[in-house]
């Protein structure tokens, strides 16, 4: 106590001294900042003066000048003012002032002419008719200043109480008592809370000579503010009660400390020991709520301080009585006017304010269901506000919607549904929209700004959150909401970076899940570049699995060795090295590395495992089985497990697979029996007796089946044929035979064929036509499954001329779909190849080379290349070369062009042998049908030789039919044409057999 | 002389080393509140009687996180097989590792989490999904959990069905079709098969059938079903009514609920906190109505942090919702389970943010796999704890 004594003293001390003693050097060091435009610490230090020496007029002027330099026109002219009252004979500050009103006064009125062209644009902006009507009261033209405020009241039906209070000081200047009377009655009711409007009512009213209800209004201006002095001047009037005056030349300067705290907090907000003085005169004040405000303000730093919880134990108490009082005096109320809309909102008002929200939700329902004809906008708002409060979402939304419906520019009902959607994160688009137009009417709204930072924090656009954040704090630096949002702002930050990078492992995850191992393996690259530490175990694992399922080993090898060249103790990256090793077939990598695995921990069993399955790849079936056997003893302990359960079962099918390795095939066939007992999995029960049926016969079985192979070939074919072609010149060639084939095992085959010719020129003579047989053996050897060497050799044999050895060797390569090769050799008369009726009687032997060649790549285009060399042994040469190449236009019509050409040594008349004869055709195959039962294709081609200057049309279909499994018939037909304007030629081919093999 | 130097050295090192602001230190915490609530679910565990629990939370157990590693322990202990009921169309199903959830587009969602209109009858789950004439839900085994795998029983709860309404429910080994019910209430479907990993179900001619979950589970066992109720302070489970209970309370009923919330219990209001406990002593009320032989476990908030200029520390809103969590807890009777406290109490959560590998996100709210792994092996280690007793 003696101290702060002290300090009080010095503090006086000082404080008179500077009055005295400072005056000059104040006024000097005012000059000085501003001969230096530092007008805000010139008016700082004229704040200082002015409070110590009130009467010099020459600190008011100069505050004003400086406030007239930084164009705060209002407080410049109220300085300039107050100078020229202290000394009404000064020139300079007479001069002063009226220029300053005449500078003003000229923007103002320029301002005005700015909102009115504003208003031309959109006339429903309320905010421009207030902007007017604001400019017009400091230009103090009354009237005009109450015409644009009616315009302003018209538009904004939520107008704020401080505009009111504005509103209502112009209608005393122009004497609108009635009018004024009016709107304060509105707004007392609708703000029960705020003294002011109270006590304008009750001057408003006290003016109309309503004493009663002045009485009454000042009465509650004093109920929620005592000793304001306002309002206790009006009921001193309106009771009529004797009013003594004093001289008091600047009364109107008087401010309440609980206001000057206010003000002083405003421009020093860091000033905690002031807050607390406020806190303390509000308490006094039994203003509950605003101490309230001020502790939450307050907390962060304070929340353990003795004066803290002192204060907020009396606000809690205090509140909570005051609340219930107020509970109790509305409940009466209510009793008896019960539907009265007023009492009931103030009703509700003081449930919500005890927190009995559902009470008050009942009681605002209770009204809206017994007066359906009322609107009641104000009371739908409360109870949605409640309703929120109370954690009723959907039923805050409901009358939301219906006020918006009705009232779809309201700001407080776009503001609220705007913030419901951000806290539960909802319809974020909608809270925008809302959020924004709330804003548009009032940019300092700092609960919109600050959910508009949420909202934003939610879409991850975090500049955007930034901003709404940084104007928020700008505006209201102590808002109590604003450093939850902050934080909440700066941790969504944080986390966006992770969460971005947990969206490319997820994707990679998804990627290998998909099984696009290649992307998987590029977006396990992307995160690893992007995090900051080492990846974990985890993630390391479905990187390998990604790079080892994409057959990228040395990837995941690399991987491996980095990370444990990081951390070299750690077993889990070596022994997940040593599987890749293992699954990259690297069987001497894979055994070391899991051997050495297993020395160092035997209790491992995956390891052992491991070790036993690269046994198993390096075939060393003995140790394999040993190291099985153990597992099985060891892993059938913990049964109960269930991944040991798994690795169980896989051991004995390793097992299992040994036994086959070791040619134990009885004890192999025991054991997979055992495992498809055991297991539940069908597909895998299938795959075990897929290997079961793979178990190459033995003992019984094995003698049996080598007793029978010996006796019965695998299999035997029989292949009747027959062909025949035709042309419009004549002739007729056609031939009918057949074949069989014994398939001495799978890949041998022994067999003979039997072929008659006929070559029919009968028109031209009986000499014309000659008939031949051919009999040969055929021997067929099975390189692959795709790969055949074919070999005949027989006795080619006509009528009058001598038996002549025919035979041939044909290698074929045919993978079905997508290549087919072809080289074949063949001797046989000349006569079965160059047909003509002219050419019967001459004895040629011919060789015939062929070379097919057909590939499908990309499954889009078709490549055919087809050479036939002939060597007659009349001494004539020839050659036959064929080009097409297509493009499937979809997947069963494939459209190119073909370029062939044949070029004979001479051209001989006995047959067709024609020189340099090319011809380019466009062609195309259709593929109608493609199944196991039909096959059947159509080709077409129409072309051009330029050499006999002949249109070539060709068209031919080819059929196989499947009438058993293993009974199929083909059939194929031909039809060709050349046509030059002089001559055509025509023939047709066609091709039948029958396929049995059993 | 060099000794002394030695060790001033090292002592100036010890005194000046940085240090992490949070050091990660849990504690083991019991079950405290009305331990007596907890022997009735202990009794019918020891009964080896099929016991079902449901794990409903905030985002905190969304994607199966703690709930998956709490039913594996379980599982593993007292048997039982499959993830428990599934929604059949849910939210980000991606983040649910535990197993892979697809639907068709055409599936209509409504749920509580929502603010929806829609007056869909909310089930068990806290959603309802109402079907297309076509609709379909696969689930498929990640391989993460085994004894998620294997599974023998596939329930579905639905309503709504229309007199040619089918499901044909595809698994490993077999296929069928069964007619669904045309009933005015809830029923069920049982479709017993010998084992299975995979399941995929077709909805045929079922336009607006109601499907309020899927249940993957066993004839015996224990059974988790994981119900995140994402951006919920636990509140809106008021929301589920009495009628929609009881009428799934004859095909589903629990032996325990566990209520994990609180991180998004903040606002609207400044004194929220009482209306938060007296809203979830609503909710638990409410549900003991539905499930009087049920024990109910209230697991705390876990901590979350604020970021205060350049630190990182307890979001001082915890204390309230742990307060408000007690109050509940004492006024309800129920037991209790002090998450934040186990998690090693004030700023916890930097520390297990920091902690190597990661135990929870960078938004220093929400556990991530391991950490939920970890919040499961405490919670379950304080349950044997009482088993044992």
């Amino acid at each position: 106590m003696k101290i702060f004594r002290i300090i009080i003293f010095i503090t006086f001390f000082l404080s008179v001294g500077l009055t005295q003693v400072k005056y000059p050097e104040y006024i000097s060091q005012v000059n000085e900042h501003i001969e230096f435009g530092r007008f805000g610490e010139a008016i700082d230090l004229l704040h200082k003066f002015v409070s110590l020496n009130p009467r010099i007029a020459e600190g008011y002027y100069l505050r004003g000048f400086c406030y007239e330099k930084r164009e705060v026109y209002e407080n410049a002219v109220l300085d300039l003012r107050r100078a020229v009252n202290l000394e009404p004979s000064n020139k300079l500050y007479n001069t002063a002032l009226q220029k300053t009103l005449r500078d003003w006064h000229q923007k103002l009125y320029h301002r005005i002419e700015g909102y009115k062209r504003e208003i031309a644009i959109d006339k429903n902006n309320p905010f421009n008719y207030l902007e007017v009507g604001k400019s017009y009261r400091w230009l103090e033209e009354w009237k005009d200043a109450e015409l644009w405020y009616d315009e302003y009241l018209k538009r904004d039906e939520y107008a704020s109480p401080d505009e009111i209070i504005r509103y209502t000081e112009i209608l005393s200047k122009t004497g609108s008592i009635k009018k004024g009377e009016i709107i304060l009655k509105k707004y007392v009711e609708r703000h029960p809370d705020d003294w002011r409007l109270w006590s304008r009512y009750g001057y408003f009213t006290l003016w109309l000579g309503n004493n009663s209800n002045a009485r009454t209004a000042f009465l509650n201006a004093l109920k929620y503010k005592p000793f304001f002095k306002e309002a206790q001047d009006g009921l001193d009037l309106a009771e009529q009660k004797g009013y003594i005056t004093k001289y008091s030349p600047r009364s109107f300067e008087k401010v309440f400390a609980i206001d000057q705290y206010y003000k002083r907090l405003k421009k020093d907000p860091f000033d905690d020991f002031l807050r607390f003085k406020l806190v303390d005169e509000l308490l006094k004040e039994n203003r509950f709520e605003e101490a309230s405000e001020q502790l939450l303000i307050l907390a962060p730093r304070f929340a353990d301080s003795t004066k803290y919880v002192e204060f907020l134990e009396i606000v809690e108490v205090k509140k909570d009585s005051l609340y219930q009082l107020r509970l109790e005096e509305t409940q009466q109320e209510f009793n008896t006017e019960p539907n009265n809309k007023e009492t009931v909102l103030k009703l509700a008002n003081a449930k919500a304010k005890l927190l009995f929200y559902q009470e008050a939700i009942d009681l605002l329902n209770n009204y809206i269901e017994n007066n359906p004809n009322d609107d009641a906008p104000e009371l739908r708002y409360t109870l949605a506000q409640y309703s929120a409060w109370n954690y009723n979402w959907e039923e805050a939304l409901e009358q939301l919607n219906f006020l918006l419906e009705k009232y779809p520019d309201n700001p407080n009902y776009q503001l609220l549904k705007g913030q419901i959607n951000v806290w539960n994160v909802v319809d974020l688009d909608e809270a925008e929209v809302l959020l924004h137009n709330v804003i548009k009417t009032d940019n300092e709204n700092t609960h919109a700004l600050l959910t508009l930072s949420s909202l934003y924090s939610w879409k991850k656009n975090f500049p955007e959150a930034e901003k709404y954040l940084k104007l928020a704090e700008q505006i209201d630096p102590f808002n109590s909401d604003l450093e939850v949002a902050k934080s909440n702002y700066e941790i969504n930050l944080i986390a966006y970076a992770e969460y971005k990078l947990k969206e490319i492992r997820e994707e990679a995850g998804q990627l290998a899940i998909d099984g696009f191992y290649k992307e998987a393996i590029e977006k396990y690259e992307e995160y690893f570049s992007k995090i900051s530490s080492e990846p974990d175990i985890t993630e390391i694992n479905q990187y390998v699995d990604a790079c080892v399922l994409g057959e990228e080993y040395d990837k995941a090898l690399e991987k491996l060795d980095s990370m444990i060249e990081n951390d070299s103790l750690n077993t889990a990256y070596y022994i997940k090295r040593a599987k890749v090793y293992y699954e990259k077939k690297d069987t001497l990598a894979a055994l070391n590395e899991f051997e050495r695995l297993y020395q160092e921990d035997k209790s491992n069993t995956d390891v052992k495992l491991y070790l036993a399955h690269s046994n198993m790849l390096a075939k060393n079936y003995e140790v394999a089985l040993k190291l099985f056997n153990e597992l099985l003893t060891e892993i059938k302990d913990e049964a109960s497990n269930l991944s040991i359960n798994q690795n169980l079962f896989n051991a004995k099918l390793s097992v299992a697979d040994s036994f086959v390795g070791m040619k134990e095939y009885s004890k192999a066939k025991d054991l997979y029996r055992e495992l498809i007992n055991e297991t539940s999995d069908t597909s895998m029960a299938r795959i075990i007796q897929q290997r079961i049926d793979w178990i190459p016969a033995y003992g019984f079985s094995l003698f049996a089946n080598n007793f029978f192979n010996a006796i019965f070939p695998d299999y035997f074919s029989l292949n009747p044929y027959a062909a025949y072609y035709a042309d419009n010149q004549n002739l007729a060639y056609y031939n009918y035979g057949g074949s069989f084939l014994l398939g001495i095992n799978q890949y041998i085959g022994l067999g003979a064929n039997f072929t008659k010719n006929v070559i029919d020129g009968k028109h031209l003579g009986s000499d014309f036509t000659k008939e031949y047989t051919e009999f040969k053996l055929n021997l067929i050897i099975f390189l692959s499954e795709k790969l055949k060497l074919n070999g005949t050799f027989g006795n080619f044999q006509t009528q009058f001329e001598d038996k002549k050895k025919i035979w041939s060797a044909q290698l074929t390569y045919d993978d079905e779909t997508n290549l087919n090769i072809l080289a074949s050799y063949r001797r046989t008369d000349h006569r079965i190849y160059l047909y003509s009726p002219y050419n019967l009687k001459r004895n040629y032997d011919l060789d015939h080379y062929k070379l097919n060649f057909r590939y499908k790549f990309y499954q889009t285009f078709l490549l055919q290349i087809n050479f036939d060399f002939i060597n007659v042994y009349d001494g004539n040469k020839g050659n036959l070369f064929s080009f097409k190449f297509g493009k499937y236009i979809n997947p069963n019509i494939v459209l190119g062009y073909h370029f062939s050409f044949s070029d004979y040594g001479r051209k001989d008349s006995y047959y067709f042998s024609p020189q340099n004869f090319e011809i380019h055709s466009l062609w195309s195959e259709w593929e109608l049908k493609h199944e196991d039962k039909l096959k059947a294709k159509l080709t077409a081609e129409l072309g051009y030789s330029p050499i006999v200057n002949a249109l070539i049309r060709q068209f031919s279909a080819e059929f196989n039919y499947s009438f058993l499994k293993n009974l199929i018939f083909s059939l194929s037909l031909n039809l060709g044409n050349s046509y030059r304007y002089d001559e055509s030629y025509d023939y047709f081919t066609s091709y039948v057999s029958l396929y049995w093999t059993f | 002389m060099k000794v002394k130097y030695f060790i001033s050295l090292l002592a100036l090192f010890i005194l000046f080393s940085p240090q992490s602001l949070a050091q990660f230190k849990t504690k083991n915490v019991g079950i405290e509140g009305n331990k007596e609530e907890i022997q009735k679910f202990i009794k019918v565990l020891k009964s080896n009687k099929k016991v079902r629990i449901a794990h409903y939370g905030d985002s905190t157990i969304q994607g199966d996180i703690i709930s998956e590693y709490l039913r594996q322990y379980f599982q593993e202990k007292f048997g039982g097989k499959g993830a428990g009921i599934v929604e059949a169309k849910t939210l980000n199903p991606l983040l649910r590792k535990s197993i892979l959830l697809s639907s068709s587009n055409d599936w209509e969602n409504a749920s509580i989490r929502e603010l929806t209109t829609k007056k869909f009858p909310i089930g068990i789950a806290g959603s309802v999904a109402s079907s297309s004439d076509n609709s379909w839900v696969k689930i498929k085994s990640s391989g993460r959990f085994k004894n998620l795998d294997d599974y023998t029983n596939i329930k579905i709860l639905y309503s709504n069905a229309n007199s040619n309404s089918k499901v044909k429910i595809t698994t490993d080994s077999k296929a069928d079709e069964i007619k669904l019910e045309n009933k005015n209430k809830i029923s069920q479907v049982n479709y017993v098969v010998n084992k299975t990993k995979n399941v995929s179900l077709d909805f045929i001619n079922s336009k607006n059938l109601f499907v309020y979950g899927i249940s993957l589970e066993t004839e015996n066992g224990i059974h988790l079903d994981n119900f995140p109720l994402v951006g919920n302070s636990g509140v809106s489970l008021l929301n589920i009514t009495e009628s929609v209970l009881n009428e799934l309370k004859e095909f589903v009923t629990y032996d325990l609920i566990i209520l994990n919330f609180g991180i998004n219990v903040s606002f609207p209001n400044k004194n929220g906190y009482k209306v938060y406990e007296n809203k979830m002593v609503e909710v638990v009320n409410h549900f003991k109505k539905i499930f009087p032989d049920a024990s109910f476990l209230l697991v705390s908030t876990g901590d979350r942090i604020k970021k205060i200029k350049s630190t990182f520390k307890s979001d001082p809103e915890v204390f309230s919702v742990l307060e408000a969590q007690k109050e509940v807890v004492a006024k309800t009777k129920i037991a209790f389970w002090n998450l934040w406290e186990m998690m090693g109490g004030e700023n916890s959560m930097v520390s297990w943010v920091e902690h190597k590998p990661s135990l929870a996100l960078k938004d220093y709210t929400h556990f991530n796999d391991k950490g939920g792994e970890y919040v499961a092996k405490m919670l379950f280690e304080a349950i044997m704890n009482e088993y044992n007793k």
